[in-house]
């Protein structure tokens, strides 16, 4: 565990869907070059809450700050200006715009031309198969394909601390061990990262630390080697029954 | 079945028992305007709109008369002036509205034929009399309508008149347009079988929609067709379009021919620009000079009609004056049969000329009188022909 | 029937249809540019092409008044058409601000009762401004043609057909080629998304309407110049025809409103031809009601957003 200072900190939040209460009082903090990851069944909050960080939702209660300063009142743009970016859930790219498009709506709060282009030359460097695509309508890749774009878009914002929501979601195994081993890489450049995952078991190999999530509330946290241990845990979320 | 007969019969019963009193010159009631209340004249012109100009101009005629008629018997004249839009549905309301005013003793208007018309039924129903200015519509006259009279022409007179001048040009191949109103289709169309009478060719006779602004596509319908003459059944706002878009097609030679709804120096003259020099319309011989100087004085230009609504204010007021009777307790007592049978009876010497009306309620003797927009020493006007 | 192949009719048809078209264009773009972002029909378009209308009659009168028309008539043109675009961008701004954005997570319904109550609304504000009386474009050039054999083209046709082309050309290289471009795309297609990126979604529905209004307020001083004509309900036609253009080229795409304005144009043009010209509207309107039949999505296809 690099153990730097808390770099998103996140105390007793509430945020509601409608009438439903979704997170009901969640802490959780990541320090400045971690991975942690936060684990948790469908329907556990887990998007909610990265929603929330991202300001697309808005807590009732409690308070996140980023670096220091309070974010939960910002408007989302906003929110990316500071440093957050998120890979969402489903990925959401721009399918009716070019992978050249998405990556420059990835850099939309940057105005350093040149080093975007930089940039731009690294996330090709992760995701070859970008590279040779690049004038290509996004909706036309594969859903490998698309989850490295939705990564290699947030990257384009330089983000301090990058969001992840279930990047292994509907991919073959081989390529989420890809997209995984690319994680590590960003987070090895200095990328620290929040990772979404209902796939403990891959979550696990490459996150320091780790929370589990059950029905808006924070039930557990340790170091991943010892959540791996964790007789709930295996039974939960590890099992071969899981889902 | 037996229920249905029975209604059938009943309102059969019902129908013979009341003929004979609607028919009776007794059941046609009185208005009375109490003591200390005013006289009401109604009027019913389109004051907003498209062809606002023209009803604008009707509506000042009008007043013009109310104010210096001021009073009758110690009762003050007031012109209550309503916005029918030139169209059927809101001059029935309006109609329906004046007609239940108890203060209403008759109406100047409707502007428009298509308004005049069903408005006419309406006042029937109230035997409330009305006399319009504008409507020219050969069926108003011919409906059997007791209480419609009108100051203008019937377009009868007008479409044989235009008709005539046209055969006088020797211009055989004519095109009509018209705006598919109650006013313009009928115009049109009677013009074009005057046209046909003469031995002239219709070459086409297409309908337009009031408030369309294009009407290239029609006019390059009609262009192959080298009409020498197109004749416009219709209103100033799309008459003067039509004459700028026939330039603007390419029928630069042919002549343009319209109505009295093209009498407006503003909507037709100054909106047509150049395109309109040259063309033709209708419209009555030139009232009292002396009464436009003193309008103009007050109102600024005299558009159309205002003359005539006038001319129809003074004859509805004069009729009042003739059969009201004076209570003792300050009321005013005015038999509406009394009233209809007075304004039928009109001899007045009006600005217009003389006005008489025939047993169908138009106008005896009306002259209509062709008009050629020209530009001399740098003004452009209606200038009369001599025809 | 003959006569309706004569090439002189067919080619002053084209003509005819092509002017029309590009001005159908232009307000269709404001159309279909709004709800490919809000999934919303601004019927308050009509009005906001009106405003602009107004905004260049009187730029043009003051200059007709105060003589600098006569001296530079060209001149004076070019800044009517700025006049307009500003009056009718300040206007949508102001009709999404007030009109729309509280409404953006209401019902669809709401928005729509929201844009035809404002377009009411605005026609009541000129009625009341113009007292409800037509006004004339004043006639600062005069109207000159081209003819070859019988063909007779108006140089204000050629203006507006080529004007009209050039604002689209710009219109799409703009979405095409700028980051707000991009970003308008972006946010049409994914809201949500589009704010993860760090895009002021606000800002940039602000902008399309904005952009929309002007190219409406554009189309209003051409159909100025071009009808002569203009009135506080004049928006009311042209609009449900821009609309029908949106419609027919597929709502939501920006291509398509092109297309389909020129499409309706040259439609209301031939068919003219085929049937008494008093059917004119019915053309549009029965195209409208084909295409909701058939091709529901329009010619080009309409562009369906990922999300529901």
């Amino acid at each position: 565990m690099s153990q730097g200072q808390p770099l998103l900190d996140i105390q007793d939040i509430h945020t509601y869907y409608g009438n439903i209460h979704a997170l009901k009082g969640l802490s959780l903090v990541v320090n400045e070059g971690e991975i942690v990851t936060l684990i948790g069944s469908n329907g556990a909050g887990k998007s909610t809450m990265l929603k929330t960080v991202s300001g697309v939702l808005k807590s009732r209660e409690g308070r996140i700050s980023f670096a220091g300063t309070r974010i939960d009142n910002l408007a989302p743009h906003k929110i990316v200006r500071i440093g957050i970016s998120q890979v969402p859930e489903g990925r959401k790219i721009f399918s009716h715009l070019t992978i050249t498009e998405n990556l420059e709506m990835g850099a939309f709060v940057r105005n350093d031309t040149s080093r975007i282009r930089t940039d731009n030359e690294g996330v090709f460097d992760l995701f070859p198969r970008l590279k040779d695509r690049q004038q290509q309508i996004a909706g036309t890749l594969s859903g490998g394909e698309q989850q490295m774009l939705a990564i290699a878009r947030a990257l384009m914002a330089r983000p301090r601390l990058l969001l992840l929501d279930e990047p292994s979601m509907g991919l073959a195994p081989l390529l989420v061990e890809a997209i995984f081993d690319t994680i590590i890489r960003i987070n090895r450049e200095g990328t620290t990262t929040l990772l979404v995952e209902q796939n403990a078991l891959m979550a696990f190999q490459i996150a320091t630390r780790g929370y589990v999530i059950q029905t808006g509330r924070i039930v557990l946290e340790d170091r991943t080697e010892n959540l791996s241990e964790n007789e709930m845990v295996q039974n939960l979320y590890l099992g071969v029954d899981m889902e | 079945m037996v229920k249905r007969i029975n209604i059938f019969v009943l309102s059969i019963a019902f129908c013979v028992v009341l003929i004979p009193f609607s028919s009776s010159a007794n059941e046609w009631g009185t208005i009375t305007i109490p003591a200390g209340k005013p006289i009401k004249i109604g009027l019913g012109a389109m004051l907003t709109g498209d062809y606002a100009s023209l009803g604008i101009d009707i509506k000042y005629g009008t007043e013009m008369a109310v104010q210096k008629k001021g009073s009758i018997l110690g009762h003050t004249v007031v012109l209550q002036a309503e916005d029918d839009g030139c169209a059927g549905p809101s001059s029935v309301a309006i109609a329906e509205k004046l007609c239940n005013d108890p203060l209403v003793v008759g109406l100047v208007g409707y502007m428009c034929s298509g308004g005049s018309k069903p408005a006419s039924d309406i006042h029937n129903k109230y035997k409330v009399v009305m006399i319009s200015p504008s409507s020219t519509a050969l069926e108003l006259t011919a409906r059997g309508i007791p209480i419609f009279f009108r100051t203008c022409w019937n377009d009868k007179i007008q479409a044989r008149r235009a008709a005539s001048f046209v055969y006088s040009r020797k211009w055989t191949r004519i095109a009509v347009l018209h705006d598919k109103s109650d006013y313009g289709q009928s115009l049109g169309e009677d013009f074009a079988e005057h046209i046909r009478a003469k031995g002239g060719k219709i070459l086409a006779i297409e309908g337009i929609t009031r408030g369309d602004k294009d009407f290239t596509p029609v006019l390059t319908k009609i262009k192959p067709l080298k009409p020498q003459l197109i004749y416009f059944g219709g209103m100033a706002a799309e008459g003067s379009l039509v004459v700028r878009q026939m330039k603007r097609v390419g029928l630069r030679k042919t002549h343009f021919m319209s109505d009295d709804g093209c009498y407006t120096e503003k909507d037709f003259i100054q909106a047509g620009g150049k395109a309109a020099n040259g063309c033709y319309v209708t419209y009555a011989k030139q009232p009292d000079p002396a009464w436009v100087k003193k309008f103009e004085a007050k109102y600024g230009p005299k558009q159309t009609f205002s003359p005539q609504a006038y001319d129809a204010a003074n004859i509805l007021m004069m009729a009042v004056e003739k059969v009201a009777e004076k209570r003792p307790n300050g009321s005013l007592v005015i038999g509406k049969k009394a009233l209809r049978d007075a304004v039928a009876d009109t001899k007045h010497n009006g600005i217009t000329g003389e006005i008489a009306f025939d047993t169908y309620g138009d106008r005896t003797g009306s002259v209509v009188v062709i008009y050629k927009v020209v530009e001399e020493d740098g003004k452009r006007f209606f200038k009369q022909m001599i025809f | 029937m003959s006569y309706l192949l004569n090439p002189e009719v067919i080619i002053n048809q084209i003509i005819n249809g092509l002017t029309i078209g590009g001005i159908y264009a232009l307000m269709a773009l404001g159309y279909t540019l709004v709800y490919g972002i809000l999934f919303m029909i601004n019927f308050a378009h009509g009005e906001i092409f009106m405003f602009g209308s107004f905004g260049g009659f009187a730029a043009l009168t003051y200059f007709v008044n105060s003589g600098f028309a006569d001296a530079h008539p060209g001149f004076s043109i070019i800044i009517a058409f700025l006049v307009a675009m500003i009056i009718s961008s300040v206007l949508g701004a102001l009709l999404e601000r007030i009109a729309y954005r509280p409404l953006r997570n209401a019902p669809r319904l709401a928005p729509l009762i929201s844009a035809i109550g404002a377009s009411i609304f605005l026609q009541n504000v000129m009625m009341l401004i113009i007292k409800a009386r037509m006004q004339v474009y004043p006639d600062i050039i005069p109207e000159k043609f081209i003819e070859i054999g019988g063909v007779s083209i108006s140089y204000f046709q050629i203006f507006i057909i080529l004007g009209s082309i050039f604002l689209m050309v710009g219109l799409y290289l703009f979405i095409q080629k700028t980051k707000t471009g991009k970003a308008m795309r972006a946010v049409a297609e994914d809201r949500e998304a589009a704010s993860l990126m760090g895009i002021d979604v606000n800002r940039i529905i602000l902008t399309t309407f904005v952009i929309g209004s002007a190219l409406a307020g554009a189309a209003g001083v051409m159909v100025g110049i071009y009808y002569t004509q203009i009135n506080h309900m004049m928006g009311f036609i042209p609009g449900i025809k821009a609309f029908t253009a949106a419609v027919l080229g597929g709502i939501g795409n920006v291509a398509g409103a092109m297309l389909g304005g020129f499409f309706l144009g040259l439609a209301e043009a031939f068919g003219v031809l085929f049937m008494p010209a008093e059917y004119k509207d019915v053309i549009a309107f029965g195209l409208l009601v084909l295409v909701l039949i058939f091709r529901p999505r329009g010619i080009l296809g309409e562009v369906v957003s990922e999300r529901t």
